[in-house]
């Protein structure tokens, strides 16, 4: 799970979510991108933010997506955040004694009752549906301090944008493997904001 | 009627010179002699009723139930050959549990109709095993999608309905079912107006004593299946 590193985060904040994830991808020491993509959308409102082994990340977002698109074929509705989790969860435990080394976090608001939501899951797909954040990636600690530091219920999307990007800039400041810029998506029943963040690049 | 198929219709995977498959159509019959068995859909849920004919009076009232439960959500009604219609059920309930270890969530009726539809038919491709004597409908009901019923016969069609009917007196239920005003009637009001159906068509000489069992699954029920409670009779 340390090979490539990566930070990512989802918070909830008033009828919106915010996901944000760092850019990096490197091989150990060496950073060899720093314009990797880890946060994937599967639906309009719905995205799913992985951290671990890079080539997990990809390939486990390729099969994630192949089940949310089957799914949108069969019922004609897409996922939504709450039973893509249990997708998620189901993908993972298939490989329960040879896993995906990849820890996925999803975030979205549901289409048709408009409540945001967050969830995580290990590895083989326990999942865990906090409703404040939810962290994965190599600097989970400096996440979560920063997290319960900066975070408050019922923050409003430009406030909550602020906050996201205020922890996850601190937090892969302290870690070597993460870092080299940050995406953030806010989330709402209206839309989604995607901006890229200017952090150190180092 | 039997000199028609001769020949060709010894095996399921054989079909006539005019294009009909006849084990299926025999399967066909074979539920038709099953007493009789009807779905009614309503604004705001779906009724079965089913007149459970007494084949003995030594025979447990509860025994021999039609109406079965398939996940929280669905309800089914069977007609035809009962063994043939556990399997389906099993199967069905399967299916059910599947998709709910997947997605953490109820199958949704029109998928769980495919499903049953396609297994069903099947059964009707090969000359080592026999179509099922049993059609099935199936109900749900939710608040975004509202009543939905689905029927499947052994030739693995399956098609939406307002209201059908199976059995014995499929015809005599039909014509009766089409009296109803489906799209102002609520399900309280359209478990009497079913009973009453029922009650209609069966036929007194043939089959003496007889057994109702209802079903619903609607709002007032909060998108469960159950048996009506007593209350409402």
């Amino acid at each position: 799970m340390e090979m490539n590193g990566s930070a990512v985060v989802a918070m909830v904040g008033k009828d919106c979510v915010a996901i944000a994830a760092d850019r990096r991808f490197g091989v150990q020491a060496q950073t060899v991108s720093c314009d990797f993509q880890k946060i994937f959308p599967m639906g309009d409102r719905v995205f799913v933010g992985l951290t671990g082994l890079a080539t997990d990340i990809i390939t486990v977002s390729q099969r994630l997506k192949f089940r949310s698109n089957i799914y949108k074929l069969k019922e004609h509705r897409e996922l939504s955040p709450k039973t893509l989790t249990a997708v998620i969860s189901n993908l993972l435990y298939e490989r329960r004694f040879g896993p995906y080394f990849c820890e996925p976090i999803v975030a979205g608001v549901d289409s048709t009752t408009g409540k945001p939501y967050i969830s995580g899951c290990d590895l083989i797909g326990c999942p865990v549906e906090p409703a404040d954040f939810v962290v994965a990636g190599t600097s989970t600690d400096q996440l979560f301090g920063m997290c319960e530091a900066v975070w408050k219920p019922d923050l409003a999307p430009e406030e909550l944008f602020e906050t996201i990007s205020q922890a996850i800039l601190s937090a892969v400041d302290r870690d070597a493997l993460a870092g080299w810029g940050a995406i953030v998506h806010i989330i709402e029943k209206d839309g989604v904001t995607t901006r890229t963040l200017k952090g150190r690049m180092d | 009627m039997s000199s028609l198929g001769t020949g060709y219709d010894l095996s399921a995977s054989q079909f006539s010179p005019d294009g009909r498959v006849f084990q299926v159509e025999y399967a066909i019959k074979a539920v038709e002699n099953s007493s009789t068995a009807i779905g009614l859909r309503c604004k705001d849920g779906v009724v079965f009723g089913v007149e459970k004919l007494v084949q003995s009076k030594l025979h447990q009232s509860s025994a021999n139930r039609r109406i079965f439960h398939i996940d929280r959500h669905i309800g089914m009604v069977v007609s035809g050959l009962l063994p043939d219609a556990r399997k389906v059920l099993d199967f069905a309930r399967g299916e059910a549990q599947a998709y709910r270890r997947k997605f953490d969530d109820g199958i949704p009726l029109k998928l769980l109709a495919e499903r049953v539809a396609l297994t069903m038919h099947g059964y009707t491709l090969y000359s080592h095993v026999r179509p099922f004597g049993c059609s099935v409908i199936l109900s749900a009901y939710s608040e975004h999608t509202g009543p939905e019923m689905y029927m499947v016969d052994p030739s693995g069609v399956s098609w939406g309905y307002h209201g059908c009917a199976m059995g014995k007196a499929k015809q005599q239920a039909k014509t009766e079912l089409e009296k109803v005003k489906l799209s102002s009637i609520t399900c309280e009001q359209l478990v009497k107006e079913v009973a009453k159906i029922i009650y209609v068509v069966h036929d007194e000489v043939k089959d003496r004593d007889f057994l109702l069992e209802l079903s619903w699954v609607c709002a007032a029920s909060s998108g469960r299946h159950e048996l009506v409670p007593q209350k409402v009779y």
